[in-house]
């Protein structure tokens, strides 16, 4: 079938090309896709949360009457933990009237895709009241903001992301400055998941300073007194205008289970 | 000749390898089940079809949550991959070991056009990151790859891929 055979190769080519103007105009026009992404959101955030929770599905099944018992106390220590943290997240919360809605991560951001993003998604979404530059915290600190809002899902932006720049307070004297992932150029390497904490005034970063969170206007998209991490080194003066340091986040994002989204007082939800 | 029950097995296969890792235990980082699906479907009808299978496998990464922006440069990436696998096709049936080369090969690439986009200063990629889901996906490979290649071989003896 002489036809068919030449009509792969030229489908192929077509549907490449389709798809590298698919890329330019999402980066001509981010926004435009924005439908095409909710709606994809809407189909798989139920099978993904299914999947993120397959564990204690099966836990469940697999306990039987014989070992019901067990499971009721496993369940209960569970719940307990999750109280506990819960609680320590809102002792944590210092930071004024905030409702939290404790949400989980069910997916990461693909390690393969070519630009590498640090997104998460969560299995909360427009349907409990989330919407779009909202803080998301977790019991150690900062954990990102939300960029997209689906049906029962919502991704966020992780703080190790290179788009991800934070205004900050360190330090006793509360210093002003700006923590983001990729340093300033010049600047040595820095470890895997380490930010870089630049200093707006002529406060003196010292190793050991707490960093918390600057706060935006509205509480959008961070809200003020957040933790975020520690100054674990100063960079040498090179004369640069603002003192440089890295700052360790005390968020893992590799090991990301239960978070919050931040509702500030006043707000639907 | 009817293909659909060709096309939908494909569909299903890259469906459930975008989804799986959601059930992945977080801390790991996560194997590249997709292109091991491109990877069958190439080796055994060549270069076409292997650009085909990973625009929609890429497609499907780029849009299921949290995706990957911009869109659409994930299906690219693995476009290009299924073309490299489809080429190999011709030496695939020399060596059992082959077509995981070929695969090893191919992962390498698309990680390593994460890892040079982030060195230009586009996203982030960190090099253990990318190695650990490298060995991953290999490992993953010894087991899944040739049973998806059986599978795709029996797709076509029934004339249906």
């Amino acid at each position: 079938m002489p036809r068919r055979r030449r009509a792969l190769p030229v489908t192929a080519a077509v549907l490449t090309a389709l798809t590298a103007a698919a890329l330019v105009v999402d980066l001509a026009r981010p926004g435009l896709v924005e439908p095409l992404r909710g709606s994809v959101a809407r189909v798989a955030a139920p099978v993904q949360s299914v999947l993120a929770g397959w564990d204690d599905a099966r836990l469940t099944e697999l306990t039987r009457e014989r070992n019901a018992l067990a499971a009721e106390v496993t369940r209960l220590e569970e719940q307990l933990r999750r109280q506990g943290q819960l609680a320590a997240l809102d002792r944590a919360t210092t930071w004024g009237d905030h409702r939290l809605l404790p949400a989980r991560v069910v997916a990461v951001a693909p390690g393969t895709s070519p630009v590498g993003g640090r997104t998460v998604t969560l299995d909360v979404g427009a349907s409990e009241g989330v919407t779009q530059d909202q803080t998301v915290v977790s019991v150690d600190g900062l954990v990102g903001r939300v960029v997209r809002v689906g049906g029962a899902s919502s991704d966020v932006l992780l703080l190790g992301d290179a788009e991800a720049v934070v205004g900050v307070r360190f330090g006793a004297e509360g210093g002003l400055g700006s923590v983001a992932a990729v340093p300033p150029p010049g600047l040595p390497p820095r470890g895997a998941g380490d930010l870089t904490l630049t200093a707006v005034g002529d406060t003196t970063i010292r190793v050991g300073d707490d960093v918390t969170t600057l706060g935006s206007p509205d509480d959008r998209p961070y809200v003020a007194r957040v933790p975020l991490g520690t100054v674990t080194s100063v960079d040498p003066d090179r004369g640069q205008l603002g003192a440089t340091a890295v700052v360790r986040p005390h968020v893992d994002p590799d090991t990301l289970d239960l978070v919050a989204v931040v509702f500030v007082e006043g707000e639907g939800g | 000749m009817n293909r659909v029950p060709g096309l939908a097995a494909r569909a299903l296969l890259l469906v459930s390898a975008v989804l799986l890792p959601s059930a992945w235990p977080p801390g790991l980082p996560p194997a590249d089940l997709v292109l091991l699906v491109v990877a069958a479907a190439a080796l055994l009808h060549g270069p076409s079809t292997g650009v085909l299978v990973g625009l929609a496998a890429g497609w499907l990464v780029d849009l299921v949550p949290p995706g990957a922006e911009p869109l659409g440069a994930t299906a690219l990436s693995y476009a290009a991959a299924g073309a490299l696998l489809g080429l190999a096709r011709r030496w695939a049936a020399a060596s059992p070991l082959l077509p995981w080369v070929a695969t090893a090969v191919a992962s390498a690439a698309v990680l390593g056009v994460r890892g040079v986009v982030a060195a230009a200063g586009v996203g982030r990629a960190a090099p253990g990151e990318l190695l650990r889901t490298w060995v991953l996906t290999m490992l993953v490979a010894v087991v899944v790859l040739p049973v998806l290649i059986e599978v795709e071989r029996r797709l076509t003896a029934r004339r249906w891929a």
